[in-house]
């Protein structure tokens, strides 16, 4: 199995139609001790049909939070969320209900994503059921086509969550998540919890289904490797604050933001003497509290270009390049690229474990 | 070889303590109950020149007491109250207290400090002055034994209750079905109740040989099922006086007490510790 992460990525030759547009999305907690913490802060992007955007970032930079939020699971605190032209932050609670069927969300772990007495069977039917789709055969003619799509034995159809593998388990997660056919499939760290060879196998799953069923995915990871792999843009989060998205290539290429800088020279390579490798940026300090985030720009306190204007000023997300947006005061210029060697994961298109059959 | 089958043997012997003999004590006491008064005298018949006579006397395999009653029909009568009113408000008790605690565990927020309030109260009385008051106030009968109990242990059910479907609902596969566009019901029915049911039968389990002393408390001092029916908390009751002379009047039903609550106990443990009764430990 051959997968091209870049192939969709390709500037289509009519506009395509924005499936998922946040505006200003913000997402206000208020913590026990009376403190407020904003989670996500003013995240603005537009998703198209047939894309998959990655979200990287650090823990508890509200990559999930974000997600969550787009599918009103709390609904945001400001901001808006328009999927297929409707603005979901409005939409009553009825109709968004039925609404859900077009979007769903596979969870980092697979094990506690699924009631461990019901089967196989019954996790993968739940949505049909839910939504009263078919009737009793024609959802279990849909079952054992969702278990064939995802590769996995229908001798399983009758086990329990719990005697199966994470692996296992996460193609079961990604066949319940497709049942409905959604518009939109969000991944919330759906690789993370597995073994390295297993991810492989999951992350071939998924760019095969991306592939063979048009998907569009949010797809959230830690590992940039990964979201190499399946996305077609990345964003990039920092405290609650997108800092810079655009298309994978360029953005790995040439990082634009300091922090995408840091974070793409911390991705290890298998060989660290070479020549081409980035130079490893050692970010300074620790992460703030996100209780208190610094003034302006969030990521100040630890970037070696800040200055005044810095702690003064919120830099807003600008276009810097067709489909590649920063949030910078002092981007850093494309035209000196970063010296990066190619990233291991292009080497790997196929040969990232073997062609999933369990 | 002796290491290593020693504590195989003992762990084997403490696993059949700790689950067989409490179920084949229960099991035959239960059978005995029910099938039991077809058999042996009537219950009823009184002999007063038969009075109080001691164990494997003619006819009597357990004596009879202060009227002449066959002992062994009388406490296997006994049995059938005891274990009525310790299943049937133990049931009542699932059945109300899981609702009143899913209920407050799912929908938090006031509703469930409206309730868990109520039960607050219920609880801060003692379960078995409260039984008392409330079997007082009603009248003494054995549909009014079941509703004293029921309604004084009522408050732990629903604790439980609350505290699993709290947990539940924190976990992955509840947000799931909610992210799926599921309705309130789909979830409390498909979900919750399903993982909620074992830890509540568990305690349940526990919680029959509590009803069951509760019962006869109730019973010995008068205000439970009232005579000539039989049931053990009276019958202890009734051969107090002749603790001297026929101590077996007052100790046969004592016994019969002593073993059922040991046995449910033994029980409620072994399952408590060995199978994953819980359903949620992965």
């Amino acid at each position: 199995m051959t997968i091209s992460p870049g192939a969709a990525a390709s500037p289509p030759d009519t506009p395509p139609t924005p499936l998922l547009e946040t505006t200003g999305l913000t997402q206000t907690f208020r913590l026990p001790t009376g403190a407020e913490v904003q989670a996500v802060s003013d995240v603005s992007f537009v998703l198209h049909r047939g894309e998959t955007l990655g979200l990287v970032g650090e823990s508890g930079c509200g990559k999930s939070t974000t997600v969550r939020t787009i599918l009103q699971a709390p609904p945001p605190t400001a901001g808006t969320v328009t999927f297929g032209g409707i603005e979901l932050t409005t939409t009553p609670p009825r109709q968004l209900r039925r609404l859900r069927r077009r979007m769903q969300l596979v969870f980092q772990d697979p094990h506690a994503s699924m009631n461990p007495r019901w089967t196989v069977r019954d996790c993968i039917a739940e949505p049909l059921q839910v939504h009263r789709v078919g009737t009793s055969s024609s959802r279990n003619d849909r079952v054992h086509e969702l278990m064939d799509l995802v590769g996995l034995d229908e001798g399983y159809l009758t086990s329990r969550p719990g005697s199966l593998s994470g692996g296992q388990c996460q193609r079961v997660a990604i066949a319940r998540a497709l049942a409905l056919d959604p518009d939109l499939i969000c991944f919330d760290e759906a690789v993370s919890a597995l073994d390295v060879s297993i991810q492989a196998q999951i992350l071939n799953l998924i760019a095969r289904l991306r592939a063979d069923l048009e998907l569009t995915s949010i797809f959230i990871a830690h590992d940039l490797a990964v979201v190499k792999l399946v996305s077609d843009r990345i964003g990039v989060m920092y405290l609650g604050k997108l800092c810079e998205i655009g298309p994978a290539e360029s953005l790995y290429r040439s990082p634009r933001h300091p922090y995408t800088k840091a974070l793409l020279s911390a991705i290890p390579k298998p060989d660290p003497r070479h020549p081409d490798r980035l130079r490893r940026v050692n970010l300074r300090g620790e992460l703030p509290s996100p209780t208190d985030p610094p003034s302006g720009c969030r990521f100040r306190t630890r970037c070696d270009r800040a200055d005044e204007r810095c702690s003064l000023d919120v830099p807003p997300l600008q276009t810097i390049s067709p489909g590649h947006q920063v949030a910078c005061h002092y981007p850093l210029s494309a035209s000196a690229p970063v010296e990066m060697t190619p990233l291991p994961t292009r080497r790997a298109n196929g040969v990232v474990g073997q062609s999933p059959t369990r | 070889m002796l290491d290593s089958t020693v504590p195989s043997i003992r762990s084997r012997a403490r696993r059949l303590v700790g689950a067989r003999i409490p179920v084949v004590v229960l099991a035959v006491l239960t059978a005995a109950a029910m099938v039991g008064p077809l058999f042996a005298p009537d219950s009823g018949s009184q002999d007063l020149r038969n009075a109080r006579a001691g164990p494997l006397s003619p006819g009597h395999l357990l004596g009879t007491d202060g009227y002449g009653r066959d002992m062994l029909a009388r406490t296997l009568e006994g049995a059938r109250i005891s274990i009525f009113v310790g299943v049937a408000s133990v049931a009542l008790c699932l059945l109300i207290g899981g609702t009143l605690g899913i209920t407050a565990g799912y929908w938090k927020g006031r509703i469930d400090a409206g309730i868990m309030r109520v039960m607050d109260m219920v609880l801060a009385f003692p379960t078995l002055i409260l039984a008392l008051a409330i079997a007082a106030f009603l009248g003494p009968s054995l549909r009014n034994v079941v509703v004293a109990i029921s309604f004084s242990t009522l408050p732990h059910y629903a604790r439980l209750a609350r505290a699993t479907t709290m947990s539940i609902t924190q976990r992955d596969f509840v947000s799931s079905s909610a992210l799926l566009g599921a309705p309130h019901r789909h979830i409390l029915w498909r979900h919750i109740a399903p993982n909620t049911v074992s830890p509540l039968l568990t305690y349940a389990l526990l919680a029959i040989g509590m009803a069951i002393i509760v019962e006869a408390s109730l019973s010995f001092l008068g205000l439970g099922v009232q005579p000539p029916t039989p049931s053990w908390g009276s019958m202890i009751a009734e051969g107090r006086p002749h603790l001297q002379g026929a101590p077996h009047v007052a100790l046969v039903p004592g016994a019969f007490l002593f073993m059922v609550i040991l046995s449910l106990n033994l029980l409620a443990d072994s399952l408590r510790s060995g199978a994953p009764a819980a359903g949620l430990g992965r």
